[in-house]
């Protein structure tokens, strides 16, 4: 094989679920049938990476200074839902209607892998619960055992500036059964039941 | 080898590749060691709400060498609903000193033990620094940093009361006197010194100054590497 070519292979892999074989297959199918493709790729690529960066505001990815939500004159200043990550803004924007504006921290507390919260960078938040005229700071890090120690560091802070906090309920999933839910998040559910 | 249902808890883990995870746990007749779980990251995988911090686990696995391989993972008690708050806060400081401070593959029994039933108090109690005294005391028990918090060092007595004393690394408790001042080293009370010898950290200001007493030993047993939990507490 031409030294191009393995390095084109061996490049492909740097990509999440794609190993030696897929990436031959991904260079092969560029290479013989879509090399338009292969050209606005290429091209995206480099346009992206270079121009993309976070959003002054809530650290999203965007290539602008304020991302889109930022500005938004339409959408409630007062409600700031904190996330993990920009694809966790995706998810809430398409599932909930959510209004309010993100806050997103690209990471979570971990001592154990060096992150504090001087490494997450959370005095940024503080500034905006400051400076922010929020009201209340919904936390919806995932339910992990460092997505919640993050959810209640910021509910401390929030609480500090007078703000409410809140926390995503965790639960059964719609439409499952009971009987094949793990016993972990079976038990979440029902110390959190609610009275209707 | 193949180790099956043996008590464990897992301190910590990494994603590794795609879908597996390097997980490094705590268990009962093999002490810490690190374990890779292949495929327990992926978006089917029964495992994953099973391979959680703090929660009692039953693990199998195999293979010789420094990494061997998960086989089987169970929760040991009737699930309980995570930590959260503060305790989560104090259970983190826990993994964080048993990840840094307890070398893989020492056997550590009674601090496995120890340390079920210091993370489970914690979900229960409001006395969060008395569970954090105790398990601390044990660690530095198990490391052979602790003396005999009941002795003078130098005339091999029973400490006074109403002395003051000072902890002296390589010697022991060295009783104060006035004539110098030690630098960050913490200088405390017999009666203090001697409710924690014996396990008797109910009082206030007893509690205050083990406090005083494992921040200083357990610093010195870091030897300089920081503890992150520490900055979640505001």
């Amino acid at each position: 094989m031409s030294p191009l070519l393995q390095q084109m292979i061996e490049a492909f892999r740097c990509l999440p679920g794609v190993g030696p074989k897929s990436a031959q297959r991904m260079v092969f199918h560029l290479l013989e049938r879509n090399r338009d493709g292969a050209l606005k790729l290429s091209e995206l690529l480099k346009k992206g990476v270079e121009e993309i960066g976070h959003c002054r505001q809530c650290r999203t990815f965007s290539e602008h200074d304020e991302c889109q939500h930022c500005s938004d004159l339409s959408r409630d200043n007062s409600l700031l839902c904190v996330v993990e990550s920009p694809v966790d803004v995706l998810a809430i924007d398409q599932a909930t209607g959510f209004r309010g504006k993100y806050f997103v921290l690209m990471g979570h507390l971990s001592p154990l892998d060096g992150i504090g919260p001087a490494e997450l960078g959370l005095d940024l938040l503080e500034q905006r619960f400051i400076t922010g005229h929020i009201k209340e700071v919904i936390l919806a890090t995932n339910p992990t055992v460092e997505g919640e120690a993050t959810a209640h560091y910021i509910s401390e802070m929030a609480e500090e500036q007078g703000i409410e906090a809140s926390r995503i309920a965790h639960g059964v999933p719609l439409g499952g059964e009971l009987e094949f839910i793990d016993g972990g998040t079976l038990a979440h559910a029902f110390s959190g039941r609610k009275l209707i | 080898m193949r180790v099956e249902k043996q008590p464990a808890y897992i301190l910590h883990q990494r994603a590794f590749r795609d879908t597996s995870q390097i997980l490094e746990v705590f268990t009962k007749d093999y002490g810490r060691l690190s374990i890779m779980s292949r495929g327990s990251r992926a978006q089917k995988s029964r495992l994953r709400s099973i391979l959680q911090p703090f929660r009692a686990l039953e693990l199998g696995w195999s293979g010789r060498g420094e990494m061997p391989t998960l086989i089987s993972a169970e929760p040991a008690a009737q699930s309980v609903a995570f930590l959260q708050g503060k305790s989560l806060a104090c259970a983190l400081y826990v993994n964080e000193l048993v990840m840094y401070l307890i070398h893989k593959h020492d056997v550590h029994e009674s601090l496995f033990s120890q340390y079920h039933q210091t993370v489970n108090r914690l979900f229960e109690t409001q006395k969060l620094e008395f569970e954090l005294r105790h398990f601390e005391l044990s660690l530095l028990d198990h490391l052979g940093v602790l003396v005999d918090l009941s002795l003078d060092a130098v005339t091999g007595k029973r400490l006074k009361e109403s002395s003051k004393y000072y902890f002296h690394i390589e010697r022991g408790l060295c009783e104060f006197d006035y004539s110098f001042e030690p630098e960050k080293i913490p200088v405390l009370t017999g009666s203090s010194l001697l409710a924690i010898s014996e396990n008797r950290l109910d009082q206030p200001e007893v509690l205050k100054d083990a406090k005083k007493l494992m921040r200083y030993l357990i610093n010195y047993s870091l030897a300089g590497k920081p503890l992150k939990s520490r900055e979640l507490f505001r």
